[in-house]
């Protein structure tokens, strides 16, 4: 189901009117939020949710023996991880996997049957965050429960179930065991204000600027238009396009979870106005930027070892961040290129020589900005080879005529002129205004919404 | 409460949406007929004047341009995409008729290629048809929200459509306003469907039950050839095995009056569909003629 769609509102207001008489009692809250993230999930395919059961099942019962059974701890953990990333490996890398083997076999004239499975929604979210449980309990920074309603009831949780934020249940299960405190005025805002600032994001700037680069990519069959000036700003376009589109799937979830009573964490934090792209990743997803972090780069030495060491923790971890995106060769180049910033930035620190100058703040954003939105061609490139006939003609600096970019970049206009005044003055956006300027802004949010809403697209990280 | 900031927000919407709608131009909506025909399907047996057909009636038949000529007080436009003038579908236009009314008609624009075999697999009524009561209930309800806040328009094709857009009508009608007339337009696609799937005998033997059936019942049934422009009205006698004489003749005998249009008078933006002006003024002759042939 999406949150950009009608039978969502139908769906919410009926969670939220059961939800005031549910929440009394544990079991029946608990019950009461997998029902309806089972109808949630299931809204757009009932034959997959089984999947969820299985992965969470076994990470409850993993974590559960791990603490019971301490001495089989390393074996319940291989156990509990090579379940998940095989349900995940199946579904999202197998046909990859036989692709690439397939190439590597035509010398031999051995082939592998390719066979594509339909990728379960959010597959990539909620399995991160089942098996970052079983780690927790494993390191010891998390106490396993024993009650089944009460761990799915943190893994489905509905408002982050298919697009995140990925919440560590060390963060969730907590909160979910007392009654929620019924939220007070102020929370009920913040709430409304984080909805409507997510819907804004998603229908108003994310929608209006889907069909432009939906166009621009979908006409690759026809060459690639050889204008630099369209592609720098095509890819201006898709940048808010992704980051309107996911930071307001999370923003909304953020605001329901409020609702809710509960809390879930900042997942972005004005990734464009970064000064270096370490300062990037510390703003964009938060919630998997800190998932690799935790359990891929710190378990390897992080930077904590060598400086080679280190680069080399940094490849593979921006690396499987990519693969995590999506099985193909342009998830794991938009990695690597990240990979490859991240390096040059602890070779050279030029971040800290550029902050330096006059105006360094400025002149390190659009560095970053071209870095990242040069990445941007990989993720979002129908093929490898669109792809860097992109990023030639981005770099040729020609000019030839292309079709009309309006009314597209008047929402690109829009989405930096938001993103500007949201990142300089209203951090964070509820507290600096006073009196009745909070309540019709977040009204104005709210109509432009509904009257100025693109058409109705999917999140874009559904997909992942 | 009036300190609650959600609830001022709420009092702030208001407002502002109603502000919304009354500056959204029609031109800047989105073209999405649906509701029209969520109504049409809904709409209670209230009406004294029924006229069913497909898409040339769906735009060529302004309700309230034949009531303000005259020719009753609640007339419903039941024209839809593709129509079949087959049994089911003119059974479910009848029953938008007030038959406790002494004088209620069912007026049927005939086309050849709404009595074809075609056209009953395509009709669109079909859709609209399947819908289970509590759907239609709930459509009833959200047609109007949906009207309400439908978006602006902001695409690049919104310059075409200010010269060449639609206007939904509650009544049923569709107006259409073209800019760039082509009589020709059509040609292709009709001769490709109606040479391989001409006017279907049983359909018009139905159809020739069906009003006898009416007439029974105390409906009034009046029946004409949907006007079209004179070179395509040439192609559907030529490829169609349309026979306007015999057609009369069968539906005269079944106790239909026969309306008789002279097509020149209209214009046709694509050869088949009037534009808006034409629509009106052929409305206003539809009425004088029932009138005539009611008195």
């Amino acid at each position: 189901m999406r949150f950009n769609s009608l039978e969502f509102l139908v769906f919410a207001a009926l969670f939220f009117l059961i939800w005031r008489y549910v929440k009394r009692n544990q079991s029946a809250r608990w019950l009461w939020i997998m029902l309806m993230s089972s109808v949630f999930y299931g809204w757009w395919e009932w034959s997959y949710l089984w999947l969820l059961f299985v992965s969470g099942g076994i990470d409850f019962v993993s974590a559960w023996w791990i603490e019971s059974f301490p001495r089989h701890r390393k074996k319940l953990l291989f156990f509990s991880m090579a379940s998940n990333l095989g349900i995940l490996g199946f579904y999202k890398y197998s046909a990859f996997a036989a692709e690439n083997l397939n190439v590597l076999l035509q010398p031999l004239s051995l082939q592998v049957p390719i066979v594509n499975y339909a990728l379960p929604i959010g597959i990539s979210f909620y399995t991160f965050q089942s098996m970052s449980y079983t780690i927790d309990v494993y390191r010891g920074e998390c106490k396993a429960t024993r009650n089944i309603l009460h761990f799915f009831a943190g893994l489905m949780l509905f408002p982050q179930l298919v697009a995140g934020p990925i919440l560590r249940a060390r963060d969730i299960l907590p909160q979910l065991e007392p009654e929620p405190v019924p939220p007070d005025e102020q929370k009920r805002f913040e709430g409304l204000a984080l909805i409507a600032h997510g819907y804004f994001k998603k229908v108003v700037i994310a929608d209006n600027l889907a069909p432009t680069v939906t166009a621009a990519f979908g006409a690759h069959g026809l060459g690639v238009i050889e204008s630099s000036a369209y592609w720098w700003a095509i890819m201006a376009m898709f940048a808010f396009q992704i980051y309107c589109d996911f930071s307001g799937y999370t923003d909304i979830a953020r605001g329901l979870a409020k609702w809710m009573g509960y809390d879930f964490a900042l997942n972005f934090n004005h990734p464009y106005s970064a000064a270096s792209i370490r300062d990037f990743w510390s703003r964009w997803h938060i919630s998997l930027s800190t998932w690799f972090r935790d359990y891929v780069y710190v378990p390897m030495g992080g930077s904590r070892t060598s400086p080679l060491r280190t680069h080399v923790n940094l490849w593979i971890t921006m690396i499987l961040s990519g693969l995590w995106h999506g099985a193909s060769w342009r998830f794991i180049i938009w990695g690597a290129l990240h990979a490859a910033y991240v390096s040059l930035e602890r070779v050279t620190d030029w971040p800290r020589r550029i902050l330096s100058l006059p105006l360094g703040r400025f002149i390190a954003i659009a560095v970053v900005l071209v870095q990242v939105l040069v990445a941007w061609v990989f993720f979002r490139a129908e093929s490898m080879a669109q792809a860097t006939g992109i990023i030639r003609v981005m770099f040729s600096f020609v000019s030839a005529p292309h079709d009309s970019l309006q009314p597209a970049l008047a929402f690109l206009l829009l989405g930096i002129g938001y993103e500007t005044w949201m990142c300089v003055r209203v951090q964070p956006f509820m507290l600096r205004t006073k009196g009745w300027m909070e309540p019709a802004g977040v009204a104005c949010l709210l109509v432009a919404a509904v009257f100025f809403r693109g058409h109705g697209q999917n999140f874009i990280y559904f997909q992942f | 409460m009036l300190r609650d900031r959600s609830f001022q927000c709420v009092l702030f919407v208001i407002p502002l949406a109603l502000l919304a709608y009354a500056l959204r131009p029609e031109t800047a909506r989105r073209d999405d007929p649906d509701g029209i025909f969520w109504n049409k399907v809904s709409s209670p047996a209230v009406h004294d004047v029924v006229v069913a057909g497909d898409s040339r009636t769906l735009q060529g038949v302004s309700p309230q341009a034949m009531i303000q000529a005259g020719a009753g007080q609640k007339i419903l436009n039941f024209g839809f995409n593709a129509a079949c003038l087959n049994r089911r579908y003119l059974t479910a236009a009848a029953e938008k008729l007030d038959t406790g009314k002494k004088r209620c008609v069912l007026v049927i624009a005939l086309t050849p290629l709404g009595l074809s075999r075609h056209s009953e697999a395509a009709s669109n009524f079909n859709w609209y048809a399947k819908a289970s009561g509590p759907e239609l209930v709930f459509r009833k309800i959200l047609t109007p929200i949906e009207h309400f806040v439908e978006p602006y328009q902001f695409r690049e094709e919104l310059k075409k459509v200010s010269v060449s857009h639609a206007q939904r009508f509650p009544d049923g009608w569709l107006a259409s306003y073209v800019n760039e007339e082509n009589s020709t337009l059509m040609h292709g696609m009709y001769r490709n469907i109606l040479s391989k799937s001409p006017v279907a005998p049983e359909l018009v033997a139905d159809l020739a039950r069906c009003i006898k059936e009416f007439s029974a019942r105390g409906i009034r049934v009046a029946v004409f050839r949907m006007p079209s422009h004179w070179e395509h009205q040439q192609l559907e006698d030529e490829v169609s095995q349309w026979n306007e004489a015999e057609m009369k003749e069968k539906m005269v005998s079944a106790g239909a009056a026969w309306l008789q249009f002279d097509s020149r008078k209209y214009k046709y933006y694509d050869g088949v569909h009037m534009q808006a002006s034409s629509a009106s003024q052929f409305s206003a002759d539809l009425a004088v003629q029932l009138q005539a042939a009611f008195k």
